[in-house]
């Protein structure tokens, strides 16, 4: 039987994180591991300190916004969104960042997380020429121009603006 | 110890920065190219051969014309385009992993085609399906729609011709509707939505013209959850005929009417009703009968939550004045009223005396009254704002 409330979580770089069950039940991996009682000692996890580190801060975020969901308090409703949106704004501004939390979530199997990272991701794509793209995510091409040439051939309209 | 590391190789290129993106894997990847629109997930291909075909294993598939076609560059090439295009994306993406299909089309050069498309979708065990085809109106819907097993949202955003299977279950897993109906007749709407086992909420827009009969809709449903229900009608000429829409709905928690031609209501008895919304246009045609608001009303003995416009307050108008609309002095005080409301809130308040008179009389008679917002309209200036505050601060409490 599990006897604490809470799991510890080591980061890749050795820090220890002690957090709530109830917060990190949001993690599908996390639960199965409290679910077969194998979370009573540390869980080791290859994600750095600082991506853990941010992947709780979201989870307790969104765990509080749950909770008081029922609740119309427009005042912490307003400070939810604000935190939303500074995490928004950082990890689209923090590649390091977006992809290390992008790996965290999808091997944590936190799917809200996952999801609102793709979003971002997709926003960062959004309206960008290939070329655009390319340099902004450091994209090597690769294709010769004949397989380029290939590719265009093949799906004419979506290369249409 | 566990890993996050994907499975493929980073790879360098020559400034020496890496390529994360391209290094995350096959379903992070696919996730993130399932959220634009198809074409510009397509349109990744073309960044470098590990791009080439992510794109064929999108979860959501997500069509428009619209977004090739410029003013008047239409012409035969572009829509020809448009639908290989589709063709194409169909023969290629993952044939059983649709989560989402939507199509946006303003040219729609066959029915067939656009069959297959949607028969495609729902092969492939489509969860959502939002389909807008503009103008083009009563197209019927492949009839593998109705009883598709895997079919939660469905979301029609013009005007399709319903051909519903005659008996048994009408879409057995629809939790979420999304309907527009033009002229409808009687039966379709009771027929329809009394056979989905699952519905919980209902998006419904009728559109009625001079040309309907009268008509009484039932909107009939043991599941329904919410229902939003908009009434338009159109016509220069005619008045309406009376249209009646009735309301079974004994598990509904949300209601919000929006009304442009006042029609009546009959409303069972919505036990669960938490909150409403109930707007009345002031539409250019007298309502011919005048029971409508209080009908609706009679029936929301559960509410906790009510938003009403000014044109539910002023139904008995057009008998009664037809210089302005304007609150009708009253002694009766409900009791819901008096012993219930906490909170009110009054948008739009003008400088017209009898706006201030229903504010009064509310601020008078609400005995547990805690909060209480007004909104005046823009055109209020700061004198009068001054005054109207004053006023309402003097009312003895």
């Amino acid at each position: 039987m599990a006897t604490t409330s809470t799991v510890k979580l080591r980061s890749g770089d050795n820090e220890v994180f002690e957090v709530e069950k109830q917060v990190m039940i949001q993690s599908g991996t996390i639960r199965n591991m409290i679910e077969d009682d194998a979370a009573d000692g540390e869980i080791p996890l290859q994600i750095s300190s600082r991506n853990l580190a941010k992947v709780v801060e979201w989870c307790k975020c969104m765990q509080h916004r749950d909770r008081n969901n029922n609740n119309d308090n427009k005042e912490e409703e307003e400070e939810e969104e604000e935190w939303e949106k500074k995490f928004d704004e950082e990890v689209s501004e923090d590649k390091d960042l977006h992809f290390g939390l992008l790996l965290a979530a999808n091997y944590l199997e936190i799917p809200a997380l996952l999801h609102r990272l793709c979003q971002l991701a997709a926003d960062i794509v959004k309206g960008k020429t290939p070329e655009e793209i390319r340099r902004t995510f450091n994209i090597k091409k690769d294709f010769t121009p004949e397989e380029e040439e290939a590719v265009m051939d093949e799906h004419g309209w979506a290369f249409h603006d | 110890m566990v890993s996050t590391s994907p499975k493929t190789q980073c790879r360098r290129v020559d400034n020496g920065s890496e390529d994360r993106i391209s290094c995350l894997p096959d379903s992070i990847l696919c996730q993130i190219l399932s959220v634009p629109p198809t074409k510009d997930a397509v349109a990744t291909s073309i960044l470098s051969p590990r791009w080439k075909h992510a794109w064929t294993s999108v979860r959501n598939l997500c069509f428009d014309d619209e977004l090739s076609v410029m003013g008047d560059e239409v012409s035969g090439i572009t829509v020809a385009a448009f639908e290989k295009f589709v063709h194409s994306v169909l023969a290629r993406t993952h044939p059983s992993s649709v989560e989402k299909f939507s199509l946006r089309c303003s040219y729609l050069r066959s029915l067939g085609m656009f069959d297959y498309w949607v028969s495609s979708a729902i092969s492939r065990n489509v969860r959502e399906i939002e389909i807008d085809l503009r103008d083009h109106e009563r197209i019927p819907l492949p009839a593998s729609i109705y009883r598709s097993i895997t079919l939660e949202v469905l979301r029609l955003r013009s005007y399709f011709a319903l051909k519903i299977p005659p008996d048994g279950v009408c879409f057995p897993r629809l939790k979420t509707f999304h309907l527009m109906l033009q002229q409808p007749t009687n039966h379709l709407p009771h027929n329809l939505f009394s056979r989905c086992p699952c519905l919980q909420h209902l998006s419904l827009t009728v559109y009625f013209t001079a040309a309907n009969p009268a008509s009484n809709l039932i909107i009939s449903s043991a599941t329904l959850k919410t229902f939003v229900l908009e009434v338009m009608y159109c016509s220069h000429s005619s008045a309406p005929n009376q249209h009646t829409v009735t309301i079974v709905a004994p598990n509904l928690e949300f209601l919000d009417i929006t009304d442009d031609l006042a029609v009546s209501y009959a409303v069972h008895q919505l036990p669960s009703l938490h909150k409403a919304v109930y707007y009345v246009m002031f539409s250019e045609w007298p309502p011919i009968d005048r029971r409508p608001p209080v009908q609706l009303l009679a029936g929301m003995t559960k509410t906790k939550c009510l938003t009403l416009s000014a044109g539910v307050l002023h139904s008995d108008w057009y008998v009664l004045n037809d210089e302005q609309t304007r609150w009708t002095d009253t002694a009766t005080v409900p009791s819901c009223l008096s012993d219930h409301v906490n909170i009110i809130e009054i948008n739009g308040l003008g400088k017209e005396n009898s706006h201030m008179r229903l504010a009064e009389y509310l601020l008078n008679h609400s005995r547990v009254l805690l909060t209480m917002t007004v909104r005046c309209k823009p055109s209020v200036d700061g004198k009068t704002l001054e005054n109207l505050h004053h006023r309402l601060m003097g009312l003895h409490r």
